[in-house]
């Protein structure tokens, strides 16, 4: 039961702190060890906190074939963060994930839960720019 | 007033679908009468948003429709089904993207109402698990799936009928029934579609085979890139739960039947039947040596029914029609219909669903429409990104699993992604196999460290980087992958590799064979 219980942390906490991953390893009667396993196996989970929101720009089969690798490049030098990585003003995570199962209207990227269709790089960028003005307001 | 339909699918809504409906909603309460109803998608992702409206029986379409051009739809006389360029479609079920399909798994996704039950009733929902639950023994079930001749969706192609027969025919104190919504392989989604937009389908189909196999306990395994999906199930079996389509006395009949809905982690070899166990058992999503197969040894060590979505999705108009009835569609052992999902540098991607033994060609012109103008097909890969890639030459094979099995590759669980002449299959092929190398679980040696080198000499020949005898390494990697994965993430990885080398000796040879040609 570990994975629904680390998801449940995350879901409340947004990542699993090594407090809280003590906390329900001793409450599982589980060592540490192996729910850190759990959390290093699950590409979902997060030993650390997230940014704010997250971009996910999709690399799928379909994605790719549509161009998926412009969109990154456009995302990563907008942002200057590498896949994984949170902007320095803690608002954005990037990652890049494997297909939001939206491969009829590639490219795809995701912003939070909201999947967004046929982007273009210009598109794409300006969306992150909304961003950076709400954290500029 | 007529009512007016409108699909509020994930992909749907990644197109505007969810501003169409604002919009819409605000107008309709304003104008007064006519009633909103919120489906899934039919699958013609090229048509969305797409609004609907059902004119004496017949439901007219508006195509690609913004939210900006709501209120001039409605003001021209959309209600009345007037043709207002360039939006009307006339009648959807006859658009030529859909006429020649035989909707039967996905013959309510973006028909009725999502996530209603009694929408999914008056569509002829339920009837099935009835004749399941008062009609018919376990025997007589499990004889009418065999009958159909349906085989596992998921990918494996195992025949349903005999997967169950096995976990009925065990003595256990605990028996459990597990849907997999695990659906990684890039380029699909059609279990996505179903969960979207009927539900309830799927909930049906779990409680039959529960009701065949002696199951009081069902998941639903569902990819935590799907929160829409999750959503939507989650309240379709608290629906069903109210009214008594689950739980502790289904339809009054006795039998009791309960199904949770859990999330993925973002893995996937999740979607590999005995990493989805042990990660529905809460650990690592590491891969179980077979056998003891889930039938006889599953999820905590029970007796397991593991079926994909689709594959529980078509049970209900099997039980409902007859297995003969379903067998008399589809070609050799690929019986009934099946659910392909076009994507890729197509001019109209989207769901196709039709009776196996059309050709791949049929598939991606008839219904893909082909690549864009000004661009050529490079190749297609079916399955998944562990299926073959296959030339436009290689295009006349018909869609059925053992055509694809005979020349090494696999239908899986069929995605098709076509690729054009701006992708470079080294770019392509080292993009996969970095892929399997990242989702590989890591339990067994062949795959683990397979893929990671096989991905490194990908890479340097990419570069320009690539020495003599790179090929023959590759060539042994996948050998060792092939004989002795434990899974199939592992021994179908090499595939693509090994077709884009043949397909593409150039592309390989120059980078790897440098030093040679110097």
């Amino acid at each position: 039961m570990a994975l629904e219980a680390l998801q449940k942390i995350q879901s409340h906490a947004g990542y699993v702190s090594d407090a809280a991953l003590n906390q329900l390893a001793i409450a599982l009667g589980i060592p540490a060890g192996e729910l850190l396993g759990v959390i290093s196996f699950y590409s979902e989970l997060r030993a650390a906190p997230p940014g704010r929101h997250r971009v996910c720009v999709c690399h799928g089969d379909s994605c790719a074939a549509m161009g998926a690798h412009h969109i990154a490049e456009s995302v990563e030098s907008y942002l200057g963060v590498a896949p994984s990585q949170t902007t320095p003003d803690g608002q954005l995570t990037y990652e890049k994930v494997y297909c939001l199962g939206n491969c009829a209207l590639s490219p795809s990227i995701a912003i939070d839960e909201d999947v967004q269709g046929r982007c273009d790089c210009d598109g794409v960028v300006q969306q992150l720019k909304r961003f950076q003005k709400i954290k500029d307001a | 007033m007529p009512d007016v339909f409108l699909s509020q699918d994930t992909s749907s809504r990644s197109i505007g679908a969810r501003e169409v409906e604002i919009a819409l909603r605000t107008e309709l309460v304003r104008r007064g009468g006519s009633r909103l109803v919120l489906t899934g998608s039919r699958g013609a992702f090229f048509l969305e948003p797409l609004v609907e409206v059902e004119i004496g029986g017949v439901r007219v379409g508006y195509a690609n429709v913004r939210s900006e051009d709501v209120a001039g739809l409605l003001d021209n006389g959309m209600l009345e089904g007037r043709p207002i360029e360039p939006f009307y479609i006339g009648a959807v079920a006859e658009a030529p993207f859909l006429r020649g399909q035989e909707r039967i798994t996905f013959r309510n996704c973006g028909v009725i109402e999502a996530g209603s039950l009694t929408a999914y009733l008056d569509a002829g929902g339920g009837v099935a698990l009835r004749r399941a639950l008062f009609e018919f023994d376990a025997l007589k079930i499990i004889a009418e799936v065999k009958h159909s001749g349906l085989r596992g969706r998921g990918g494996a192609a195992f025949p349903t009928g005999a997967k169950w027969q096995t976990v009925a025919d065990c003595v256990a104190d605990e028996k459990y029934v597990v849907a997999n919504g695990d659906e990684g392989d890039p380029g699909t989604y059609a279990d996505r579609m179903l969960m979207e937009g009927d539900p309830f389908a799927l909930l049906e189909g779990m409680a039959i085979c529960a009701r065949a196999v002696g199951a009081h306990k069902g998941f639903i395994y569902v990819r935590a890139e799907y929160p829409r999906a999750r959503t939507m199930l989650q309240k379709a079996v608290e629906i069903a739960h109210g009214a008594g389509f689950l739980g502790a006395d289904i339809l009054g009949s006795g039998f009791a039947f309960d199904v949770e809905i859990r999330s993925g982690g973002g893995a996937y070899v999740c979607g590999e039947e005995t990493a989805l166990l042990e990660s529905l058992e809460g650990k690592r999503g590491m891969v179980r040596p077979k056998p003891p197969y889930p039938a006889t040894v599953g999820l905590f060590g029970r007796p397991t029914v593991i079926n994909n979505v689709t594959t529980f999705a078509t049970i209900p108009p099997i039980l409902r029609q007859g297995g003969e009835w379903y067998a008399a569609m589809g070609t050799g052992r690929s019986r009934g219909t099946v659910a392909l999902q076009l994507a890729g540098s197509l001019r109209t991607p989207g769901l196709v669903e039709v009776p196996f033994g059309v050709t791949l060609r049929d598939v991606i012109n008839t219904y893909g429409g082909g690549v864009p103008v000004g661009r050529q097909l490079l190749a297609v890969q079916v399955g998944g990104p562990l299926g073959d890639l296959l030339p436009e030459s290689g295009l006349d094979l018909p869609i059925d699993f053992d055509a694809f099995t005979d020349i090494g590759s696999m239908l899986g669980h069929g995605g098709i992604v076509v690729y054009d002449d701006h992708t470079d299959p080294l770019q392509l092929t080292h993009r996969l196999m970095a892929y399997v190398a990242h989702e590989s679980c890591g339990k067994c040696a062949p795959c683990r460290l397979g893929s990671q080198r096989a991905a490194e000499i990908l890479e340097s020949i990419r570069k320009g980087e690539g020495q003599p005898g790179d090929l023959q390494i590759l060539d042994d990697i996948a050998f060792a992958m092939r004989g002795s994965s434990l899974c199939a993430l592992g021994a179908m990885a090499p595939t693509p590799v090994l077709s884009a080398i043949r397909l593409f000796p150039d592309s390989f040879g120059v980078g790897a064979l440098r030093h040679f040609a110097g």
